[in-house]
């Protein structure tokens, strides 16, 4: 039987060094992917013993926090409705918004080389989180959850010179702290509460691009403020969409500043016919229109149109162009001013290891979307902002748009409303009590 | 003298890991202030059960076995006391169990050695041992529990919240009439001269003795087991005598192609049971790519997967992982607790104990005075060895889940029971001083 004995044990030999080969393959080579599936507690459990840090809003006001004794810290969020900016921390369903954002400074890893965390590890002094501030304003963001209340849609207000983000609501929302409870009805929801409707959901823009293609229009001069054109009778025909004026004029000819009050859709539908595909095109990539606003959250843009085959459509907002509440507020904010388009900004200084606060630059340059005398020549035209419908996909829904800016001359604050619901008299409240509230002394 | 001092060594880590144990709450506080904790009294407990177990054991083998194997002990008791460390650090309330279990286990080690004399009482009953073995195994059908409350009710008892799953003594006692069965008809199974028939010896002429009707006995008893262990869905079992099977008739038999028989047939019946068995399907499933369902039924192997990431080279330290994430991880998955606390290094001490103890019964085997003796110490080292390797495979992913305990070191009474029996027979089988039986 010697033989037999003599294999089976190489046998036995081979099979557990083989099952040692496999070991070290999960425990060395796929260490590094496998510690940082979204499915693994343990760095998160850490932060039950080195409290995560603080996010603040820009006056210092808590947004988010770690509570509790060492060994048992929970993270709190003192302004739950928040949630679709700051985001989520969870064991169970990782990270989320800002908390994933600027997960490095929070969690306290960062400007740590990986060795230094190592030998933290091994001495149990892992660096605590750091705090971050934000650029929001609790007090405006206050006023804009309220503003919003129960409707379905979202609202971004921001400082129009610097490009600071104020406010940034998006309802409905959640309630981060009692996260883990309820994900599994958070993400079955068809409104969609999880979802940043502000920053990375892409809205159709209907008549809310009427000032831009009026801009554009005077600056390339195929135009004038005179200019009389025909809207009686024949509706702007758009596939089976059939657009007309807001309001009905009283007379069949009327001029740019008369369309643009009352939301007539075809002057500008011929305008951005004649403005043709290559100046469309400069526009909106000179609106940034085209790429994802670059805020460190999650943004998007959508799919470059086909500018040759519908300009037309897109002068009229029904075109393939998208855009989230975002795009339009910057936008806005370059009327609002001299034509300068300022680059957005949602966190603003973070925490050093040394306990200082380092301001956080902007990853944009501001950029000349319009002469200076085009933007006033337009901004003379929207006292009180500018509101207009879009129709959106398939079934025809409705989505109500405001955009305005706040003091008349040389406008500091400038707000994108929309509305799911397509209420644009209550758009216009919304966001015209914003700017108010805002511009209050 | 070698035994002693290799014990000495594992009571050194018990003891080392004991008062890793204690320190956890300070070093998780980083701080020595009284006020975090109250030092843990018992796990002073535990340690001095484990100590005087292994003190009786030594003592008593040397009384009774003076020529037997010096590895067997220290690397049983230090695998137990491993594992004994590692749950009470998961679950203390099963640490207190497996504790108690440990002294029934040892004092089934003592009374295997004490009276295990020649073995031939073994022998000569040996279909009454595997009948008794099949009998409590059938009873988990009409009055089987689960000590969990639900699932496979693979357990007896209940009396005194103690619980015995018969299928822990069956693998032994499969082993035993293998073992027994084999030696005896070992010749006039296997014999070359004779041709393969399948007609009975009468009708045949001269020579040519069929090999079948003495080959009968053996696949209806394993057939028993095998049908038995299926019909629970207790595919760890089922797949255990499957291997330990195939082994021994390859020892008995020096036939390559029983091996390769075996293979095909595994192969065969693992089909058989993917299209047959829902239970065999979703391991199956879980194990070729976990990666799509890891929050559903994968959850146990990736939680696992990155229990042994999360361990790295030299692990995270006695009570500094987080290996409870990983569900039921003081039983079926200590393994991965063992990863993430004692890292690739612990990983390869436990794997390298175990090919220690595998090996040393094959050389046991190898030394051993007649067939019986060498098929039933091979067998058991066998067993022992398919067994840590099936659950060790199905923790790290290299085949599919088995539910079967890792050896010495998982939670579980009747296995930690077995497993002591088991070495209790194999320190007997080593001892060459006992008088030549006859």
């Amino acid at each position: 039987m010697s033989p037999q004995l003599h294999r089976l044990g190489l046998f036995f030999l081979l099979a557990f060094a083989g099952m040692a080969l496999a070991a070290g393959y999960w425990a060395v080579v796929e260490q590094e992917s496998l510690l940082a599936r979204a499915d693994n507690p343990r760095r998160l459990l850490l932060e039950r013993r080195f409290p995560r840090g603080a996010i603040f809003d820009r006056t210092g006001a808590v947004l988010a926090e770690s509570v509790g004794a060492p060994g048992n810290y929970a993270r709190h969020y003192p302004y739950p409705t928040l949630a679709p900016v700051l985001g989520y921390v969870s064991a169970f369903y990782g990270l989320a918004g800002v908390e994933a954002q600027a997960d490095g400074v929070l969690h306290g890893d960062a400007g740590y080389e990986a060795w230094q965390l190592k030998w933290a590890d091994i001495l149990g002094l892992r660096p605590s989180g750091r705090a971050v501030r934000l650029t929001l304003d609790l007090q405006l963001q206050t006023a804009a959850d309220r503003a919003l209340g129960a409707r379905t849609g979202a609202v971004v207000l921001i400082d129009a010179a610097s490009g600071d983000i104020l406010a940034l609501a998006s309802h409905p929302s959640f309630n981060p702290n009692t996260l883990d409870e309820n994900w599994s009805t958070l993400v079955a929801d068809p409104a969609a509460p999880l979802l940043n409707r502000a920053t990375f959901a892409l809205y159709q823009p209907g008549g809310a691009l009427q000032p831009f293609i009026l801009a554009a229009a005077l600056q390339t001069q195929i135009s004038t403020l005179d200019e009389v054109f025909q809207v009686g009778g024949q509706p702007f025909l758009f596939g089976e969409l059939e657009l007309d004026c807001n309001t009905r004029p009283y007379h069949i000819s009327i001029s740019l500043p008369e369309a643009l009050q009352l939301g007539c859709v075809q002057p500008f539908a011929e305008l951005a016919e004649r403005l043709g595909a290559r100046r469309l095109e400069q526009l909106f990539g000179d609106l940034r229109l085209l790429r994802a606003p670059n805020i460190g959250l999650p943004t998007t843009a959508s799919q470059p149109p086909n500018f040759e085959k519908e300009a037309g459509a897109l002068g009229a907002g029904q075109g393939s162009l998208t855009l989230t509440p975002l795009h339009l507020a910057l936008a806005t904010a370059a009327l609002g001013r001299s034509g300068q388009l300022p680059p957005p900004r949602l966190l603003e200084a973070t925490q050093t290891i040394s306990g200082a606060w380092q301001p956080v630059t902007p990853s944009d340059n501001p950029v000349a979307a319009f002469t200076p005398s085009v933007a006033a020549q337009v901004r003379a035209l929207l006292p009180n902002g500018h509101a207009a419908y879009a129709v959106a996909g398939r079934e025809g829904r409705t989505l109500a748009w405001f955009t305005g800016f706040a003091p008349q001359e040389n406008a500091r604050f400038a707000v994108a409303v929309v509305l799911e619901d397509g209420d644009l008299a209550a758009a216009q409240e919304i966001g015209q009590a914003l700017l108010a509230e805002a511009n209050a002394p | 003298m070698r035994e002693r001092f290799l014990l000495s060594l594992a009571g050194l880590f018990v003891i080392a890991s004991t008062a890793a144990l204690a320190l956890i709450p300070f070093a998780r506080a980083n701080t020595w202030a009284a006020e975090v904790a109250e030092w843990d009294l018992r796990f002073l407990f535990f340690p001095l059960i484990w100590l005087l177990c292994a003190l009786a054991a030594y003592v008593i083998t040397n009384n009774h076995l003076p020529g037997h194997d010096a590895f067997l002990l220290p690397i049983t008791f230090l695998l137990s006391g491993w594992g004994l460390a590692l749950i009470w650090r998961l679950t203390p309330n099963f640490g207190w169990r497996q504790t108690l279990w440990l002294a029934v286990a040892t004092l089934a080690l003592i009374l295997t050695v004490r009276f295990a004399g020649d073995l031939r009482w073994l022998r000569r009953y040996r279909y009454t041992w595997l009948t008794l073995g099949l009998a409590l195994t059938a009873l988990t059908f009409i009055i089987g529990v689960n000590p969990e409350g639900s699932g496979a009710r693979l357990w007896l008892g209940g009396l005194a919240g103690v619980f015995l799953q018969p299928v822990e003594p069956l693998k032994l006692l499969l082993v035993v009439f293998l073992a027994a069965y084999l030696a005896e008809r070992r010749e006039q199974i296997f014999t070359p001269s004779l041709p393969l028939s399948t007609l009975p010896p009468s009708a045949s002429s001269g020579q040519a003795v069929s090999r079948f009707p003495y080959f009968l006995p053996l696949l209806l008893m394993w057939s028993f087991s095998m049908l038995l262990v299926i019909a629970q869905r207790d595919l760890g079992a089922g797949a255990l005598f499957f291997g330990v099977f195939v082994v021994m008739l390859y020892l008995a038999s020096g036939r390559v192609w029983v091996l390769g028989a075996g293979a095909a047939l595994l192969v065969l019946g693992g089909v058989g049971a993917f299209w047959l068995f829902d239970v065999v399907r979703v391991r199956v499933e879980a194990w070729w790519n976990p990666w799509t369902d890891p929050t559903g039924r994968s959850f146990q192997i990736v939680q696992a997967l990155i229990a042994l990431a999360a361990g790295g080279m030299v692990g995270a330290g006695p009570g500094l992982g987080a290996p409870t994430l990983v569900p039921v991880a003081h039983s079926d998955f200590i393994f991965a607790a063992l990863a993430e606390e004692w890292g690739l290094a612990g990983m390869l001490a436990a794997l390298s104990l175990m090919a220690a103890l595998v090996l040393r019964g094959l050389h046991i085997a190898l030394n051993a005075r007649n067939p019986f003796n060498q098929l039933l110490a091979a067998g058991l080292a066998t067993l022992t060895g398919l067994q840590a390797l099936l659950i060790i495979g199905g923790v790290i992913k290299v085949i599919p889940l088995t539910g079967v305990t890792f050896p010495f070191m998982s939670y579980g009474g009747s296995s930690l029971a077995a497993q002591f029996v088991m070495i209790g027979l194999l320190l007997r089988l080593s001892d060459n001083s006992v008088k030549r039986e006859t």
